[in-house]
């Protein structure tokens, strides 16, 4: 049944890109609107997809599977699991939030914007649906594409390095991915007899690595997957590409791409080379708790409000890796799920800087003042996104935070210490932000400051629903991923020599 | 029963709502009313709830309601439950009570503010968090409802926000106790660990076998979790943002930073009892805590010339006397004091909130007197009594709770302790007095501000002023002198559960055998405190005795130097860090990276001179080529 | 009586040796244009000798091939002289370096 459901998901984008681009030059409106119901009509049916898939089945479901160079083992297969179908949906959530938002933040050459916006969700949702290496290593390249152009062609003063600098940076780290995916694939030949890049052939059976080519490959895969989340000290296209990007491509930058570096390492790394995830894992937990730290930090000395979000976002991003490495259910529970909180906070943050930017031109926080007196929906809208990127109980961020460190704590006390001060952090960078913006006197330049007009409060209105929804009712956007998070953990302690992954044993020694 | 527990956070959130979404829109009185009208209904529902656990026999005086399955991951799982007992009814019932009092208040008292609506959607959402904080079932459900007070104390301080001191004193409230909440999150996480679950019923049930009476977990847990009570309750070292936030309106600081939030470390550690019976060095912690907290901050009220920061401090010591009860396993002698400080610094701050409604907001002492107290009588006698509590005057509530945690330090053994206890009932006399005589005395001093005559603020904000000073009078009765008295045999289902033997040392296991050991420390507590009254009048109002050491008196106004200590060793060094990263990360970070980029561009820029751009060049190059791959195949091995 | 392949094969270098030299010392495209067909022709000589040494027809093959080929390109290669000369009034080619980098 429904094995159409994900080919269409990529193919809405595509088509809705090709009936966006034959508008016309002259009617930007008319693009704009083409793309939005293309992107509506997408998310309608992830929407679908999101309710109808079923709960405690870690198998992949909506599966399609094509032959399309059966010669060399690459098959066009794809499927959603627990750790896809929300991101799927957030995808499809994102992209009209952005492509709204544009109307009033990208005024040239809208009709060229949109339509490459399609192509990009396209990419990434065809990286999140890919169950084939080949396929998922071409939509992985593809999505680079019509970024590098979002970056290039509408960003800001300093856009071609930015968009260089990205593209170069990721593609270094891709590079390296499809060396050790060719090595995959002649390892899996050799132990399944059949050559294939299909993922779930290649986990079927334990691929016999030796520990020095399985740490290899780990490496290989992960330093691409770690430039995309990215993961200090890899992360210095970040500032760059988020602050150059127009702010409502950085919402897909920060809410959608980053992502895709997380879910690699889920989908990837820990079943494929789960010794040397374990055996990796200090190194990454370490490298989380220094971006946690050192985001913090530097975002709290950032003037431009985009630079100061996208250290915020590196921050975030080092508790989602913590969540990862940690291994245990609860803790790769926090991380998936968010993922899907940090793309909702991040994206509205993102819109809510583009919109202050839009009315001003201005990006320096120190350009503003009071503006809460002149746009009092405004503020409110933006507290509601920072009290979620704060972790705020009662917000989706910290459903997501407190499993993340509350799980690490139970395998890496000392990391979740350190990483719990990244909340003090988050508090410190963010209000100075709101303080900045929106507090003290009002600027006299800024008395006619409009406060938030129907349309971008229509965009920010669904992340300000999710923020309190899943924040309080978290339920169906853990029970999706929990099986698929379970089997996960479970194939990747699987080949353990030795016991001692049984992450509750500690428990027991613990009371005297 | 289990709707109304339902009901009691509910409500208020409703209110905010509510106004949050069209409170701008609506009259001021429709405002006010459905925010007062939601508090007041949660009162309702609070005494309903303590009425249906009264009618229960006292061991089952329990109920839990599971409102839905919040959030479950792996082995995590954790009810969105509220927990009725005794000692959340009871704290709720305050609460909501004093809550109702102050909105009533604030009617009055923010009429005519532009951000009329926003402050009492703040106020409610206020509510709703403190009422959920006390009536959790669970860490995790206490932690939304401290976050939640943590975030509305913030809004609410910085309410004001055109004012960059009230945007500055916001911001660092927030983010002091969110240091705190550092630990109360780890101190969670290890609870989390040890037990499996969150519960706290399951917590007291259990303390006993899972955890060795004072071994290195238990410590820790205890000592983790207090750190949040420290910052949250403003305890040394993590005090220092309760001064300053008394840039909040005035109602605020009567609401959250005297009588509700800022206990909430107090009500935690009441909560977890069981745990920290199984860590004496954590309570020898919290006691020497309070007990130090006590004095220090009743020394800096002495010098203060700010009324509301006069109370501040007045409210960090008094919270210091809680830790010291609590700390001294005096749960019961922890708790009325909270209720009654709760009263008696209410109705002091609504005083004091009337005296700046008078003068147009003036809070500076040494601009008050005059008269005032001729022309604000009501509020000079509202003030009076709040004050005579405070000091620890019989007949008044604040005398029998401050004796009660006076006594049952000395009976625990803590005779130092006790002899610091003594020493701030002194001293808080003594400055309590300067606070009332130089507001409303005789003194001359310039008008504040000119204009109108000053007079007692209108009947909406009188109402509830008396309605606490009534409070103040008789609430001393709730508790008496006696440990076990009412308020200790209603708690006693609550704190009694989870301890598996008495203590030794402890104040409960002691309480049996008092008599003289009880009226000692009682003569004594209150031979000073009238003596601080007196000397205060006397330097004061009569101006017989004059002033302090000018060294001391310096290191007072300067609160030893505490602050000034964070500024250098904290905060200057983290914002140099953070200065420096931003700088690393461009100049080293990036540097590598954009270093292989240059890198390459010069190895191109060196291979570019190959390009010459001639055709005969290409030819010759391909010529080359062509000889040496033929004088390799020629050639090769 | 045969001529030696020998002779075939040293004639063909030496056809190629100046077809090679004409295009790396030439200036006007023309010449070095016939030169090139001069390299061309050297190696279907080659060719051709090669297949009457082996008795195949493959290289004979080959020749029809490299000789399509040579006159494709010189349809092209003339047009852009043509061209060329058209816009800058000269075939010198020391003065097309638009390539240099």
């Amino acid at each position: 049944m429904s094995s159409w459901a994900l080919s269409a998901l990529i193919a809405i984008p595509v088509a809705g890109a090709i009936a966006a681009g034959a508008t016309g030059p002259r009617r930007p409106a008319a693009a704009r609107a083409v793309a939005l119901a293309a992107a509506l009509t997408a998310l309608g049916l992830a929407a679908w997809v999101w309710i109808t898939f079923r709960p405690g089945e870690s198998a992949l479901q909506f599966e399609e599977r094509l032959a399309w160079i059966p010669a060399a083992g690459i098959g066009y297969h794809l499927g959603v699991d627990g750790l896809s179908v929300s991101l799927t949906a957030l995808v499809t959530l994102l992209v009209p939030v952005a492509i709204a938002a544009s109307t009033d933040q990208v005024l040239e050459r809208a009709r060229g914007f949109v339509v490459t916006v399609l192509l990009l969700e396209a990419g990434l949702l065809g990286t999140f649906l890919a169950q084939d290496l080949v396929l998922f290593y071409v939509f992985w390249e593809a999505m680079l594409i019509p970024m590098y152009f979002l970056i290039a062609l509408w960003g800001g003063p300093a856009r071609r390095g930015a968009a260089i600098k990205f593209l170069l940076y990721t593609m270094a780290g891709s590079v390296l991915m499809l060396l050790a995916i060719v090595a995959v694939y002649l390892q899996g030949g050799r132990v399944l007899g059949t050559p294939t890049f299909d993922l779930p052939a290649l986990l079927g059976r334990p691929l016999g690595w030796t520990p020095a080519a399985e740490a290899l490959l780990f490496g290989a895969f992960a330093v691409a997957f770690a430039i995309k989340m990215p993961v200090w000290p890899l992360h210095t296209w970040l500032p760059d590409a988020y602050a150059e990007a127009p702010p409502v491509v950085t919402v897909l930058l920060a809410g959608l791409m980053a992502k895709a570096g997380a879910y690699g390492l889920l989908r990837f790394c820990l079943p494929l080379f789960p010794d040397a995830v374990r055996a990796w894992g200090p190194l990454f937990a370490a490298l989380a708790v220094v971006g946690v730290l050192y985001g913090g930090a530097v975002a709290w000395a950032q003037a431009d409000m985009r630079r100061l979000l996208a250290y915020g976002s590196l921050s975030h991003m080092g508790f989602i890796l913590l969540g990862i490495f940690a291994l245990n259910v609860e803790a790769v529970q926090g991380s998936v799920v968010q993922m899907i909180n940090h793309g909702v906070s991040t994206g509205a943050l993102f819109v809510l800087a583009g919109i202050l930017i839009a009315r001003t031109g201005r990006a320096r926080t120190d350009a503003y003042g009071g503006v809460a007196a002149a746009a009092p929906a405004l503020a409110a809208v933006t507290l509601i996104a920072v009290a979620s990127s704060l972790a705020l109980p009662g917000t989706n961020g910290f459903v997501g935070e407190f499993l993340i460190l509350l799980g690490a704590f139970q395998t890496r006390p000392v990391y979740a210490a350190l990483a719990t001060f990244g909340i003090v952090a988050a508090a410190a960078y963010l209000l100075a932000f709101v303080g900045r913006v929106f507090h003290g006197p009002l600027r006299s330049e800024l008395r006619a400051f409009p406060d938030l007009r129907p349309r971008e409060f229509a965009v920010l209105a669904p992340l300000v629903a999710m923020i309190l929804w899943v924040g309080f009712v978290p339920g169906p956007l853990l029970d999706r991923s929990e099986a698929t998070v379970r089997a996960l953990l479970r194939a990747t302690a699987a080949s353990t020599p030795a016991p001692g992954t049984a992450i509750h044993a500690r428990r027991p020694g613990m009371v005297p | 029963m289990t709707a109304a527990v339902v009901l009691i956070p509910l409500l208020p959130l409703a209110g905010w709502a509510v106004l949050g979404a069209w409170g701008g829109r609506w009259p001021a009185r429709v405002v006010g009313t459905v925010a007062c009208a939601t508090v007041i209904a949660a009162f309702g529902a609070a005494v309903a709830v303590l009425r249906g656990l009264a009618a229960m026999p006292p061991e089952s005086r329990l109920v839990t309601v599971d409102v839905y399955r919040w959030i479950a991951a792996g082995p995590v799982v954790i009810p969105f439950r509220l927990l009725a007992d005794p000692l959340s009814a009871a704290m709720a019932l305050v609460v909501a009570g004093v809550g109702a009092l102050i909105h009533v208040y604030s009617a009055g008292y923010m009429a005519g503010d532009r951000g009329f609506a926003r402050y009492f959607a703040y106020l409610n959402l206020f509510m709703a968090a403190m009422l959920l904080l006390v009536l959790a079932g669970n860490l995790a459900v206490m932690f939304i409802g401290w976050e939640g007070v943590g975030l509305c104390s913030y809004l609410l301080i910085a309410f004001w926000f055109e004012r960059p001191a009230a945007a500055r004193a916001g911001v660092k409230a927030f983010i002091v106790t969110r240091l705190g909440d550092v630990g109360f999150l780890l101190g969670i996480f290890a609870v989390f660990g040890v037990f499996g679950t969150l519960d706290f019923t399951t917590i007291t049930r259990e303390a006993a076998q899972r955890l060795a009476l004072g071994a290195a977990v238990p410590t820790a847990i205890a000592l983790l979790l207090f750190l949040g009570a420290v910052g949250k309750s403003a305890q040394l070292p993590l005090y220092v943002w309760l001064p300053d936030a008394m840039e909040g309106p005035t109602p605020v600081s009567a609401l959250i930073h005297a009588a509700t939030m800022v206990t909430a470390g107090v009500y935690m550690i009441v909560r977890l009892h069981a745990v920290y019976l199984r860590a004496p060095l954590a309570l020898d912690v919290v006691a020497v805590t309070g007990a130090v907290t006590a004095i220090f901050a009743a020394a800096a009220a002495l010098v203060e010339s700010d009324l509301k920061r006069v109370l501040a401090y007045s409210t960090i010591s008094q919270l210091g006397y809680m830790f010291l009860a609590v700390g001294v396993a005096a749960w019961s002698a922890g708790m009325f004091h909270l209720t009654t400080h709760a009263f008696f610094k209410a109705l002091l701050f609504l005083a004091a909130g009337a005296v700046m409604h008078a003068l147009g907001g003036e809070t500076d002492m040494r601009r008050m007197g005059g008269g005032l107290g001729r022309r604000l009588p009501r509020t000079a006698a509202a003030f009076a009594i709040g004050a005579l509590a405070l000091a620890g005057v019989p007949p008044l509530a604040g005398f029998f709770s401050k004796e009660q945690i006076l006594g049952e330090t000395f009976a625990s053994g803590h005779a130092a302790l006790w002899a610091v206890g003594l020493l701030t009932a002194g001293v808080t006399a003594f400055y309590i007095t300067r606070a009332h005589v130089l507001t409303f005395g005789p003194a001359a001093a310039p008008r504040g501000d000119a204009g109108a005559v000053p007079h007692d603020p209108p009947g909406i904000m009188l109402w509830p002023t008396a309605a606490l000073a009534a409070l103040t009078v008789a609430g001393g009765a709730i508790g008496t002198l006696e440990i076990q008295g009412p308020l200790g045999r209603w708690l006693r289902p609550v704190v009694d559960a989870g301890v598996a033997q008495p203590v030794p040392g402890t104040a409960s296991a002691s309480a049996a055998a008092m008599g003289t050991a009880y009226w000692l420390p009682l003569a004594a507590g209150l031979a000073v405190s009238v003596a601080g009254l007196i000397l205060g009048w006397l330097v004061y109002a009569r101006g017989t005795v004059r002033g302090a050491a000018p060294a001391l008196g310096t290191l007072l106004a300067r609160r030893f130097y505490v602050e000034a200590f964070y500024d250098a060793a904290v905060v200057s060094p983290v914002r140099t860090i953070a200065a420096w990263s931003a700088v690393f990360d461009r100049r080293v970070i990036d540097r590598a990276v954009t270093g292989v980029a240059d890198g390459l561009g010069r190895g191109g820029a060196a291979l570019r001179r190959l390009q010459s751009g001639y055709l005969r060049h290409y030819a010759a190059f391909v010529l080359v080529g062509a000889i040496l791959i033929l004088a390799y195949w020629i050639w090769r091995p | 009586m045969s001529v030696p392949a020998a002779y075939y094969l040293s004639l063909s270098a030496l056809l190629f040796t100046l077809g090679a030299a004409g295009v790396l010392v030439r200036r006007s495209a023309l010449i070095v244009f016939m030169s090139v067909e001069l390299m061309l022709n050297a190696v279907n000589l080659t060719l051709v000798t090669f297949a009457r040494l082996r008795g195949a027809v493959d290289g004979q093959v080959l020749v029809f091939f490299v000789l399509v080929v040579a006159a494709a390109e010189v349809v092209v290669g003339l047009a852009i002289i043509v061209d060329v000369f058209r816009s800058r009034e000269t075939v010198d080619i020391d003065d097309a370096d638009l390539l240099r980098g």
